[in-house]
């Protein structure tokens, strides 16, 4: 049941030009990003949660200012099967623009935080939404020339996510 | 293309729009494409006619209860740190930001795509107030450099080719020629980076109002209304009072509906839910949020026949498949609105006086019917501006007493047979006399009426 909805997230994650990469385990995403990530790009990472803290080894100089990075590495708020979105949130202080400026943004996502639905997601947040949340599917796009397709417009050209771990057994967003 | 309105000389401007080869083309293309895209996106989706009916239901809900839910959203957006003020008319809106910015000694504003603020012809008024408007959506980015308006309410540079696009960059921004929209894209948003950052404000629309939880909800591709909202220190939002929905747990229903019915999209790239200001100790967002909730007369038309036009989301669809649309494009329409939503929203917004001409911009087919996502009866409501036009005066003398005779003759079959007998015995005449022109667009009377036929 769950894993179909972390099969289902990745196909719609995909459709919408994400690159999307499944890791089992945490103690293999700083080998990901070495393989995922050109050596020397300037990074920003807030090493602010257990999986930023395991990314922070990331190859490349890191860059405290986002604006002046390259690449942003960051965790995200939740996923969303549905469509294949990642969810940003402003939530504990977080700079949602991180994830905007640079050129390449690299998704953290936990496998527990994907939500089936749009339902089940804003069902959980209607209450009392942080100041800014933002849902992100695939990179920054136009298609206002002709309706010719264009990347990378004001935000990232790329898109990748890392969906760390396993399915859990129950519907991402209870208990927590 | 000034911001003047020239829905009045409709016809004039649908038959220059006729003779325009590149610009037929580029309408051709464009309406096809979105409404294939349109057709596969929802090929994907089960119960589309439930989904319909679901948010029309919802919209409906809102305009019933409309003082209720401006009340709830203003009270929610306010405890969440915004300011809400309310706009009776497009002087009174485009004044309350000209007066927030220039008493925060703003003199350049990054602007994503707001249609309502070309309603209320703002860009013109900020710059006459000596503040740079720098429209950042890259279709809006192409007609500010062009000092044109938007001919579709999607896709405003709808009109344009990319050599026309490879042409303006080249002159204007001093790169060298290219046609290729990704390198032109390229371009754009190095020129805009910096203006984001440098901006003293931000300027945008937002798709909904969340009464429930006072958040703006706003559908982007690019990103540009991401900067807007999140890196200048002040961000204005201009909403009409028509486009809030309950709460967050209606959004969905509208996610589903709006990209796919605008773009062919399943979603946007990016959703922006706002909801006041950056708090304590946070780092996104605006210090300072104003929100303009603009009336313009949409309190009027609430209490009209033509209330169901307010259920409207904006996205495009109608335009995309009306053959008229598809024909003249939207310049012709001569106001901000086009299409058949925009025929309508013209004639309530701006008045029968300025805009009668429009109300035979339709064929009634209902193509327009079939795919609107919040199933707006716009074949009625266009037969109702008819009849108002009629009704107000408008539809000129000769016609109003050629529909008398007719009404009169049709009702009397004597008089009836009379005038096709008539009919006939002058067709050599007519056609003899006023020639091709004038025979041409007459159907030619029958040799044996069909009803003496089934006699």
């Amino acid at each position: 049941m769950t894993s179909e909805v972390l099969e289902l997230f990745i196909e719609n994650a995909g459709k919408a030009a994400a690159h999307v990469v499944r890791l089992a385990k945490v103690e293999v995403l700083g080998q990901a990003l070495a393989e995922l990530l050109p050596s020397g790009a300037a990074v920003y990472c807030p090493g602010k949660t257990a999986l930023e803290q395991a990314a922070v080894t990331v190859p490349g100089k890191r860059v405290p200012e986002y604006a002046a990075a390259e690449i942003c590495v960051e965790e995200v708020e939740a996923g969303i099967a549905e469509t294949g979105s990642l969810v940003c949130s402003s939530a504990g202080g977080r700079a949602v623009q991180a994830s905007l400026l640079p050129d390449r943004h690299v998704a953290l996502l936990p496998a527990a935080k994907i939500f089936a639905t749009l339902d089940d997601y804003f069902a959980a947040v209607a209450a009392a939404p942080p100041a800014n949340l933002t849902l992100i599917t695939g990179p920054s796009r136009t298609a206002d020339i002709e309706l010719t397709l264009a990347i990378g417009v004001h935000g990232p050209a790329r898109l990748d996510i890392l969906v760390v771990g396993e399915a859990p057994a129950g519907i991402a967003g209870e208990g927590s | 293309m000034s911001a003047e309105q020239t829905s009045l000389q409709f016809r004039a401007n649908a038959a220059r729009a006729i003779n325009d080869p590149q610009l037929r083309a580029a309408l051709r293309n464009a309406t096809d494409t979105f409404g294939q895209r349109r057709e596969s996106a929802f090929a994907t989706l089960p119960d589309l006619e439930a989904l319909r009916e679901r948010a029309s239901a919802i919209r409906l809900e809102v305009l019933n209860h409309l003082p209720a839910y401006l009340e709830q959203f203003t009270a929610n957006a306010s405890a969440a740190g915004a300011i809400v003020h309310r706009a009776a008319d497009a002087a009174a809106a485009r004044e309350l930001v000209a007066g927030l910015l220039k008493a925060r000694g703003v003199t350049m504003v990054a602007k994503s795509k707001s249609m309502v603020s070309e309603e209320i012809h703002l860009n013109p008024y900020l710059e006459a107030a000596g503040i740079e408007v720098v429209e950042t959506d890259l279709g809006e980015y192409i007609i500010q450099l062009e000092h044109e308006t938007p001919s579709h309410i999607i896709v405003p540079a709808i009109h344009k080719s990319r050599q026309q696009v490879g042409r303006l960059f080249a002159e204007r921004l001093g790169i060298p020629y290219s046609d290729d929209p990704q390198v032109l894209t390229r371009t754009a948003r190095a020129v805009l980076r910096d203006k984001f950052l440098a901006a003293g404000a931000g300027l945008s629309g937002a798709n909904f109002g969340i009464a429930a939880s006072g958040s703006l909800a706003l559908f982007t591709n690019e990103g540009n209304g991401r900067m807007v909202t999140t890196l200048p220190p002040l961000h204005i939002a201009v909403l009409s009072i028509e486009k809030l929905l309950p709460s967050l747990r209606e959004l969905p229903t509208f996610i589903r509906l709006l990209p796919r019915s605008a773009t062919g999209q399943a979603i946007t790239s990016y959703l922006s839910l706002i909801t006041g200001t950056r708090r304590p100790g946070e780092a996104t967002g605006a210090e300072e949020l104003h929100i303009v909730l603009l009336d313009n007369g949409r309190s009027e038309i609430l209490k009209g026949a033509c209330r169901e036009m307010l259920k409207c989301i904006r996205c495009g669809a109608c335009m995309n498949v009306c053959p008229v649309y598809r024909t003249v494009g939207g310049h012709a329409y001569g106001w901000t609105y086009p299409g058949p939503m925009g025929l309508i929203l013209t004639n309530l917004l701006a008045g029968m006086e300025t805009s009668y001409p429009l109300v035979d911009a339709s064929t009634l087919c209902g193509a327009c019917v079939e795919v609107c996502p919040v199933k707006i009866p716009l074949v009625e409501l266009i037969l109702e501006l008819r009849r108002r036009r009629v009704r107000d005066g408008f539809s000129g003398s000769a016609t109003d007493l050629g529909m008398r005779l007719f009404a009169r003759a049709a009702s009397a079959p004597k008089l009836f047979n009379w005038g096709e007998r008539l009919a006939r015995i002058c067709w050599p005449a007519v056609r003899r006399i006023g020639g091709k022109n004038v025979a041409g667009r007459l159907p030619r009377p029958a040799a044996k009426p069909f009803h003496a036929r089934m006699k």
